[in-house]
């Protein structure tokens, strides 16, 4: 500044000068050349007012030299032949320009003086330390006491040295420095910088570091005079701004400015992400007009209000974009005001919480699905209860589905678990006895599932339970699980089988108690010994090096083995082994299973007696067989030839009762061949496939059947036959076979009549269940004594009666063939009272209920 | 045609002598034959001029049972297109009865001792 003064003012003068000098050249006035001479020494002198310090010697000699110019020039004038007048304008001329010049240097000078005076009160009041550097006078160093002071020296603490000022130039900065100064010292370029320098407590401080150089007249820099100024918090606040900034970009978070008006005037990246919107598409928009919203469980008034209070609001909104994408975004927003109070703006915060409440919900379905469902009984005295939805819920049913109650929880207990539930209740409230019991409730479905129960009573002053809370866990699966567990180890403790395992170095690891008979030993006995201490085998058909190969080399080994114990028990048994290969270090095992096929061997023999017997019955019924039929040709031939002799007369008459008795005795025969015969025919029938009388016809028809043949006897004996077989009359039965059946009871009901009174039969037929028909014949006869006949009842040959002539093989008949039809049979009878036969048929061709 | 000659075949005298004495109740008067067996008929048949009009064959019997002696009989054609032969048994076996019915020289199958009913259905062959 001073210098521009300066040279301003030099430069005004000097044209002057040059100006006047010029134009007494001009006009040839010789005596014009003192004041040549002066002009050259002026711009000469002002050329050393470069130099500020040598202003006065310059001012000095400007003055000598004009009034050398004055005081000498007229006579150099005159001498010079010029006109008075003109060397007289040229004096005064130069003295104007003296003064004016004089007037500049003053004016200079003042100001200069105020500017330092301004300076030092800066430097003393506030901020700058200065610093000078003589480069002209070795190099000297010198820092104002505010330099030492903004350092945390105290005034001359340390010396000032190109060393110092390097040492506590920060690193990273000195290169800058030293490049912006040598810069400044060779182009004149402006010298600022900002740069660290540590303090003394060794914390690096920011700086405003300015200087300014003089050069002499080769340009060289002869000193160069600066300060500094702490900008350290500035520097410090605007490092936290730009990091700011640079962190509203970058932050996962969407953040929205928004000014007074609530028009938007900046977003960061991650809300046009999150949003979906470019910049430039929302800046001066209100967020309402390009996004649409909603604030979940509040009103958009409420949350203006709430931040117009100054406080940060915090909640759940749901966007939904231009593209009809919704996200949740858990949101803070507040209002920016100033110190006035009023409002500038307000920013606001946004995280995408969509994934977040994804992951929540699933955690929240995960929680439920194994989450307690709770009951509370407010007061035990009434039969009121609350049940959480998730009570509701594990039961299947919807919230309220049920009046919850404990009368009602009763009603889902399994039948099993509700005395041992509420026998603990009962201790629970009488003896506060731990309340954790599992029991199963029944589901909507009608199931029933496990669950954990839990409950805990509060108890009142006196000890009385008030109120019980309690919780139900589904443990359905588990308790199933280890159901399945413990069915297995039940089912091999139970296996009719013995269940082995053995180690390869043959030592018992574990026997179920079919091994523990086999062996007659306990478990505890066996564990750890060698399994051939307690039986002796005998492998059929290999070697035991072989069995043992084939068990570590192939894995398994079947086959037969006789087995003695040391009781001297001998048992086959049937053996699967299959071997485990070792685990954790531990030795390899075998697990056997033996199956005693001993029985199966009795039964092979058993099968061999049986069709021994088999054949022999064969046998014997061809024996019978044949023997019928060998008896019935001379039995024919017997009775023929009687009845020849009876006809022919040639008898005697005393001879004829004798002739009769013959007659009776061969009819006698005749009819037992003929019974016994009918009897084989019968069994052969039935056991013959395809047989004969099996082909069906409806009841109703085999009952005419029967009743056309008996019904004459009936009404000959004055008796009468109800029957009640409606139900049952479309359904077929094997014609023959059941003819028979039903022929045989109803005649023998016929034969055995009582003597004293009228002839009553009842014959009914219902179906007992699907298929199957209980028929019952009653009649008001003779009746049996079952007391002393019940086993005979059914016999071959057994009759009860003898005044009339009988077989003795009917009910042996009928029996067989119900029996052959998979049916029972059942006799009631009291002598003289009546008898009532009962017996069940199965129908191969029940009817539907379309026909 | 009329029923002259029949020839009994049974190893039962007593059935021979039943047979004999209800074809004369019955009022058949023809030339009786008897032979033990099959084979003693096979010979009968050979030896005679004339064949029997009617054999009542018996099915077992020793030597030669009823139906060898069928078998043998249809292996000669002798007395085929005149003779009619009826089963007359006393086997309940519903096996005979098939075998025999379904022989075709087998006009009828008797279940001893031969009666009047037998006579008329043998008669219905022989009616003029």
């Amino acid at each position: 500044m001073q210098k521009s003064l300066f040279t301003r003012t030099t430069i005004i003068t000097t044209a002057i000068s040059v100006a006047v000098t010029g134009l007494a050249i001009y006009y040839q006035y010789l005596n014009a050349l003192p004041a040549s001479i002066y002009t050259v020494l002026l711009v000469a002198s002002y050329a050393f007012d470069r130099r500020s310090r040598n202003v006065k010697v310059a001012a000095a000699v400007n003055f000598l030299m004009l009034t050398l110019i004055i005081v000498v020039g007229d006579k150099f004038i005159d001498n010079f032949y010029a006109p008075r007048w003109i060397t007289s304008t040229i004096g005064y001329v130069s003295v104007a320009g003296l003064l004016l010049y004089l007037s500049g240097q003053v004016s200079d000078m003042r100001q200069i003086k105020e500017s330092e005076e301004r300076l030092d009160l800066a430097l003393d009041g506030i901020t700058a330390g200065l610093w000078d550097w003589k480069m002209d006078e070795g190099n000297k160093r010198w820092w104002s006491p505010r330099y030492y002071e903004l350092l945390g020296y105290a005034p001359g603490e340390i010396e000032p040295s190109a060393h110092t000022s390097q040492e506590m130039t920060h690193p990273v900065d000195f290169e800058l420095a030293k490049h912006t100064q040598h810069k400044h010292l060779h182009t004149a370029s402006k010298f600022e910088i900002e740069q660290r320098y540590k303090t003394k407590s060794g914390e690096y401080k920011w700086f405003l570091v300015n200087g300014q150089t003089k050069f002499d007249k080769e340009g060289k820099p002869v000193r160069m005079i600066g300060s500094i100024i702490d900008i350290d918090e500035k520097k410090r606040n605007q490092q936290l701004i730009e990091q700011q900034a640079a962190l509203i970009q970058i932050i996962p978070n969407a953040i929205i400015y928004g000014d007074r008006n609530l028009n938007i005037y900046h977003i960061n990246e991650t809300a046009e992400e999150l949003f979906e919107i470019k910049k430039h598409e929302i800046l001066g928009k209100r967020i309402t007009e390009m996004l649409n919203y909603e604030i979940v469980g509040q009103n958009p008034e409420d949350v203006l209000a709430s931040m117009r209070n100054n406080t940060v609001w915090k909640g759940e909104v749901i966007f939904t974009l231009r593209n009809g994408k919704r996200k949740s975004l858990l949101a803070s927003a507040r209002m920016v005001f100033n110190a006035e109070g009023e409002m500038q703006g307000w920013v606001g915060i946004y995280n995408d919480i969509t994934v977040l409440k994804n992951t929540q919900e699933r955690l929240q379905l995960a929680t439920e699905g194994t989450a307690a469902g709770i009951w509370d009984w407010p007061d035990v005295s009434k039969d009121e209860e609350w049940w959480s939805p998730r009570f509701y819920q594990l039961l299947g049913y919807a919230e309220g589905d049920l009046s919850p109650a404990l009368s009602t929880f009763q009603s889902l207990l399994h039948p099993d678990d509700v005395k041992g539930t509420l026998t603990l209740l009962d201790e629970h409230f009488k003896n506060k006895k731990r309340f954790e019991i599992e029991y199963r409730l029944r589901t909507k479905s009608g199931e029933y599932k496990w669950f954990l129960g839990s409950a805990q009573a509060k108890y009142n002053s006196t000890g009385q339970p008030e109120r019980l809370v309690g919780s139900i866990i589904d443990i359905d699966d588990r308790k199933r699980g280890a159901k399945t567990i413990a069915d297995y180890a039940e089912l091999i403790r139970m296996m009719p089988d013995g269940v082995l395992r053995v180690s390869k170095s043959r030592k018992i690891v574990s026997a179920n108690g079919n091994v523990q008979r086999l062996f007659e030993a306990t478990a505890e006995e066996m564990v750890g010994k060698d399994f051939t201490d307690f039986i002796s085998m005998n492998i059929l058909g290999t070697t035991r090096d072989a069995v043992w190969n084939n068990i570590w080399i192939n894995g398994f080994w079947r086959g037969e083995v006789e087995v003695t114990t040391k009781s001297g028990k001998q048992s086959l048994l049937l053996v699967n082994i299959k071997a485990t290969p070792a685990e954790d270090g531990e030795e390899p095992t075998w697990l056997g299973i033996y199956t005693d096929i001993s029985m199966l061997r009795i039964n092979e023999e058993l099968n061999i007696a049986l069709h021994k017997l088999e054949e022999n019955n064969k046998y014997l019924e061809q024996f019978a067989y044949i023997s019928s039929h060998d008896i019935k040709a001379p039995v024919i031939a017997l009775e023929g030839l009687v009845d020849l002799l009876d006809k022919n007369d040639g008898v005697k008459d005393e001879q004829k009762p004798l002739l009769k008795m013959i007659k009776r005795t061969t009819q006698q025969m005749q009819r037992t061949n003929q019974s016994l015969n009918s009897i084989l025919k019968l069994r052969k029938n039935l056991t013959d496939t395809g047989n004969e009388g099996g082909e069906p016809v409806r009841l109703q028809i085999i009952l005419e059947d029967v009743m056309g043949t008996l019904e004459p006897q009936i009404a000959e004996a004055g008796g009468q036959l109800n029957s009640d077989v409606l139900e049952v009359q479309h359904v077929m039965f094997p014609y023959m076979h059941f003819k028979s059946v039903m022929y045989n009871l109803i005649s023998n009901a016929i034969k055995y009549r009582h003597p004293d009174r009228a002839l009553q039969i009842d014959v009914s037929a219902h179906e007992l269940y699907q298929g199957v028909y209980l028929f019952t014949i009653q009649d008001n006869g003779l009746g049996i004594d079952l007391n002393r006949n019940k086993d005979k009842v059914f016999g071959i040959f057994k009759r009860f009666h003898d005044h009339v002539e009988g077989s003795g093989v009917g009910l042996h008949i009928v029996k067989s063939i119900i029996q052959a039809y998979g049916g029972n049979i059942k006799i009631e009878s009291e002598p003289n009272k009546g008898t009532k036969i009962s017996f069940t048929f199965k129908s191969m061709y029940p009817l539907t209920n379309n026909n | 045609m009329a029923l002259n000659k029949i020839l009994l075949v049974d190893d039962s005298e007593p059935f021979n002598y039943l047979s004999k004495a209800v074809l004369a109740d019955n009022k058949v008067t023809c030339v009786i034959n008897e032979a033990l067996n099959g084979q003693e008929a096979l010979d009968y048949l050979e030896r005679e001029e004339t064949c029997p009009d009617v054999i009542l064959l018996d099915l077992n019997m020793p030597v030669m049972d009823g139906f060898d002696f069928l078998e043998e009989y249809a292996k000669r054609e002798k007395c085929h297109a005149h003779t009619k032969i009826f089963v007359l048994t006393s086997s309940n076996r519903a096996e005979d009865k098939d075998r025999a019915v379904k022989n075709k020289f087998v006009m009828g199958y008797f279940d001893k001792p031969l009666s009047y009913f037998h006579i008329k259905e043998i008669q219905t062959f022989f009616e003029e």
